[in-house]
């Protein structure tokens, strides 16, 4: 079943699961990397640093859980700053269909709102991340070819050509052999020549036995604007309550 | 209304003993990397503010608001209050003020509130819990221009449904400026109005009602008010050629109501209905108003790679009975009517354009009424200076394709330029 991952959770799975088709060996790593990552439940807490070309920086801090039971997933952000948004809260239901339902709670209205998926190029948040860069199927085996470019001692260079090129004509992944984490994606432009985005591990660390990509930074090549996103706390198959997926906590704010 | 604010925050006092909701606490340890190592057992924080505008005709200040937000959660308990000081009127104002109870199925309210019924974007039809201050023209911030009113509420949910009742001891009808720039009234006509009723009584103490639930990707309400009509009825006696004595009366009524949206792809359709059911059934009394129905359709699209929002709705009436009005009774159905028909049709249209990375925001608010041709227009942009700091600019506009008298018509040399400011804590 097509998954609708929870935004952030799954732009760290879809770093990870980008660019490793076409050939049998980038399929066998892509198994392995969605063996490693995949869980039931995860919980994390990021933190953006927009930069503009200028060095004037902005922040957001949010908390992010996902749940996936009886095969399908939900996901419930809360934003922590800036103050401007602080309290926003945004809910996504995986239905029987396998498409996601999404609401927003805008604290200044008070008001629940369900409001329209947004899956493809627009910025999240101001970020240079777009909502497609948070869905990770965009990119699976069904979705993509994929070509080996590269193998060096200890990374894999691989080329993704989406079926689908409403977000972009190309990526450019290498990826880590020992921890399987992508430690540079180049992202083309739908011309499949120019290069658009490029996202960067900064650094890798190893949480509750996994490896994640701890810090990363996503630059939009024109503008020279860059956003820097941070794991502060990430943890996985932890026992979650459910009435966090519901449109009484994202009214309440309680579950 | 004084004495709320020591109650609120009494009560905010006696919540310090429950920890606050400040994310995920029982999954997240606090974070060292954010400034609040030691989280706090009852998290503050609000927004102040100023704003100053003037009237383009001959730039005299419109406004000059000082306002405050503040909010103290906690676990069990969230208080809220916002105030603004009005240095033209020298006065403070409480917008709103609550207590919020939560438990495991619901919550309970109480405070001066102001609420929002009905499934549209901003503007409703069925939104009747309080009522509007039209003494200083119109705001595209709707919510603004409510009058808060002492409430108590329940919200009690189950699954993806919801039951919310409201009762309100007493009733705070609308605002209408009775003099000055922003006066509805003929200017030949002078009025002396008697004593208003007291509707700080049980007499005028309301009960309401709403039901939602989504059905097959529909969200669907039902909405049931017992209450009076906002806008007052009145009994002229003309005491002279242009003199007259006013009584002012509120019209007993019951709304049943619904409301509606649908999303398909990146549209959303919306709509709202309600029949108000007026004490004056038959129409015969030019003192009350006439049961009337109210009916509001609307689409909006979210662009998705700009996240540019575009809305268009539709909103009209049809007054019951209303070819029973007699021209020489001074009927309130004919006074509050447009053109003096029985129907009334407005086309209204929203737009957001969000610029430079959500920095810079641009809006537009625009109103069309079809029968007497009057509209307004509403632009604004917003910057977002900082995380902290928000600039902006919005500016009102009235006017009218014909001669036709209507509230825009009036209000046509009232057209207004307001700079405001927000610095978020």
């Amino acid at each position: 079943m097509k998954r609708v991952r929870p935004m952030l959770l799954a732009l760290l799975i879809f770093t990870l699961t980008l660019p490793l088709m076409a050939a049998e060996q980038p399929q066998e790593i892509m198994k392995k990397v969605m063996e490693v990552q995949s869980s039931n439940s995860s919980a994390l807490e990021l933190l953006l640093t927009l930069t503009d070309a200028g060095g004037q920086a902005r922040e957001r801090q949010l908390q992010t859980l996902s749940l996936t039971e009886e095969g399908r997933t939900s996901s419930i952000t809360v934003f922590l700053s800036p103050a401007s948004v602080k309290n926003t809260r945004f809910l996504s239901v995986e239905n029987s269909t396998g498409k996601s339902e999404q609401w927003i709670y805008l604290p200044a209205l008070k008001r629940v709102k369900r409001i329209a998926a947004n899956e493809e190029g627009g910025s999240f948040m101001g970020s240079d991340f777009s909502y497609s860069d948070m869905a990770s199927t965009t990119y699976d085996a069904t979705e993509a070819t994929h070509t080996l470019l590269e193998e060096t001692a200890t990374t894999y260079t691989i080329r993704s050509v989406p079926f689908d090129k409403s977000s972009y004509g190309k990526t450019e992944t290498t990826v880590d052999k020992s921890t399987y984490l992508p430690l540079q994606v180049d992202f083309y432009a739908k011309d499949g020549l120019t290069l658009e985005k490029q996202l960067v591990t900064q650094k890798m660390e190893q949480m509750q036995g996994r490896w994640v990509p701890k810090v990363l930074t996503m630059t939009t090549v024109a503008s020279g604007h860059t956003t820097r996103l941070e794991i502060l706390q990430a943890q996985y198959d932890i026992a979650m309550n459910s009435n966090y997926f519901t449109t009484k906590f994202l009214e309440t704010g309680r579950p | 209304m004084k004495r709320i604010l020591p109650l609120l925050l009494a009560i905010s006092l006696l919540a310090t003993n429950l920890f606050a909701f400040s994310g995920f606490d029982d999954i997240f340890a606090p974070t060292t990397s954010l400034d609040e190592s030691a989280k706090p057992t009852v998290s503050g924080s609000g927004s102040v503010g100023a704003d100053v505008g003037v009237f383009l005709d001959d730039l005299h200040f419109s406004e000059q608001l000082l306002r405050l937000n503040l909010l103290v959660d906690s676990q069990s308990f969230k208080s809220e209050a916002a105030l603004s000081y009005d240095a033209l009127d020298q006065s403070l104002q409480v917008s709103t003020a609550s207590v919020t109870y939560f438990f495991d199925w619901g919550q309970i309210e109480a405070g001066l509130l102001k609420e929002e019924w009905g499934s549209a974007d901003g503007l409703h039809v069925v939104d009747v819990l309080n009522a509007f201050d039209y003494s200083k023209g119109f705001s595209d911030d709707l919510a603004s221009m409510k009058r808060s009113e002492f409430m108590v509420g329940t919200t009690l949910y189950k699954g993806s449904s919801s039951l919310q009742l409201y009762f309100k001891p007493t009733f705070t009808p609308g605002l209408s400026a009775m003099e000055g720039r922003w006066s509805l009234l003929p200017q030949t006509l002078t009025l002396t109005i008697k004593e208003p009723p007291k509707t700080d009584s049980w007499e005028y103490a309301q009960f309401a009602l709403r039901g939602r639930t989504s059905i097959g990707g529909v969200d669907l309400g039902l909405l049931y008010y017992r209450g009076h009509m906002a806008q007052p009825g009145a009994v002229l006696t003309m005491t002279g050629m242009t003199t007259a004595d006013m009584d002012i009366v509120y019209t007993p009524y019951q709304l049943f109501g619904t409301e509606a949206t649908y999303l398909l792809g990146q549209f959303t359709f919306m709509a709202e209905g309600g029949y108000l059911l007026s004490k004056d059934r038959p129409g015969s009394d030019p003192t009350l108003y006439n049961s009337k129905w109210v009916y509001l359709g609307g689409v909006s699209y979210l662009e998705p790679t700009s996240n540019l929002y575009l809305a268009l709705m539709y909103n009209g009436h049809f007054v019951e009975h209303y070819d029973k009005v007699e021209p020489n009774a001074l009927d309130v159905d004919q006074a509050q009517a447009f053109d003096n028909k029985a129907y009334g049709n407005t086309l209204t249209l929203a737009m957001e354009v969000p610029l430079f990375r959500e920095r810079v925001k641009v809006r537009l608010g625009a109103t069309y009424q079809i029968e007497t041709e009057g509209y307004a227009l509403l632009p604004s942009i917003g910057w977002q200076v900082s995380d902290t700091l928000l600039l902006e600019c919005k500016a009102v506009v009235y006017g009218s394709l014909g001669s036709k008298s209507s509230v825009f018509k009036t209000w046509e040399g009232n057209d207004s330029l307001t700079i405001g400011m927000t610095h978020y804590f």
